[in-house]
């Protein structure tokens, strides 16, 4: 079962350019938990789309972060559509401005750095770049992970 | 094929001149419709991507429930094409017969799915920079 550990660093900068190292507690509170990621298309799609003579796109990378609050996984759907991924059904979420509005679920798949891929049959597609991320991991993942959050040392944990 | 099938889901207006290719597109070509309607259109068009499918299900909901009880269905152009044991198999009979062109697969009778993410529909910041 692969293992990866992962401190988060950070640092501040002073109006003099300064750069001053954040203690690992700090820099982690503040980044929260994330992990680089590789997001594809299902190995099935690029088999079909070898079939079909598609163009099959490059795989698009990012920042995924660890959310224990979502309850599904979720994509950018900007980064969807670069990576050529195929809608396969509609889900909905509500916001606390609106009321529920219908978001295209993509199938895709994950390699996180470090521990391998994660097949992704149902990922909400949602806006996330504007906040530097290309994923968010829910619970639907985390149901197979072990996920250790180490506020006190600044690091965390996840095992596939 | 594919192209009379993005054709006959973009609205009127669409077909009537307003419809432009952006060097992204050609590369991708008219493989992934989702992709060059949201390339081109944003979230608001892409909305229409499996519209008939859907409605197809919703129509047949009740009977496609009864007739494959614990099923995963496979829609396509308000047509099933098969109903499977598992969604990777409903998946991989979708890719192997559209390619990358949208279908719909989900378990008969099921709802949509619905995301519960305080974090995205609350608005709290996910910020990944330092």
């Amino acid at each position: 079962m692969p293992i990866l550990n992962v401190q988060i660093q950070g640092h501040l900068t002073d109006k003099h350019g300064r750069k001053y190292e954040l203690p690992a507690t700090q820099a982690f509170a503040q980044r929260g938990p994330v992990v680089a990621v590789t997001l594809r298309p299902l190995e099935e799609q690029f088999r079909a789309m070898v079939e079909h003579d598609e163009t099959v796109p490059e795989a698009v990378e990012g920042l995924a972060m660890v959310d224990t609050g979502a309850s599904c996984t979720c994509i950018d759907q900007d980064a969807a559509s670069r990576a050529g991924l195929n809608v396969i059904d509609r889900g909905s979420i509500s916001s606390a401005s609106h009321s529920s509005h219908s978001v295209p679920v993509f199938a895709c798949e994950i390699e996180v750095a470090g521990l391998g891929k994660i097949r992704l049959p149902r990922a909400m597609g949602v806006t996330l770049a504007n906040q530097g991320l290309l994923a968010v991991i829910g619970r639907d993942v985390l149901a197979s992970t072990v996920f250790v959050y180490n506020g006190l040392t600044g690091h965390f944990s996840i095992s596939l | 094929m594919r192209s009379r099938w993005l054709l006959k889901r973009l609205p009127g207006a669409l077909r009537t001149g307003h419809f432009s290719i952006a060097p992204t597109h050609t590369r991708l070509g008219l493989a992934n419709c989702y992709a060059l309607l949201y390339d081109t259109y944003g979230a608001d068009m892409a909305a229409e991507i499996l519209a008939s499918e859907l409605q197809f299900y919703e129509e047949h909901r009740e009977s496609l429930a009864s007739d494959h009880p614990g099923r995963f269905l496979l829609i396509h152009d308000s047509a099933l094409h098969g109903s499977f044991d598992t969604l990777d198999a409903a998946l991989a009979a979708g890719f192997s017969k559209f390619g990358s062109t949208p279908f719909l697969a989900r378990l008969a009778g099921e709802d949509a799915i619905e995301l519960s993410a305080p974090a995205l529909t609350i608005g709290v910041p996910l910020i990944a920079d330092s």
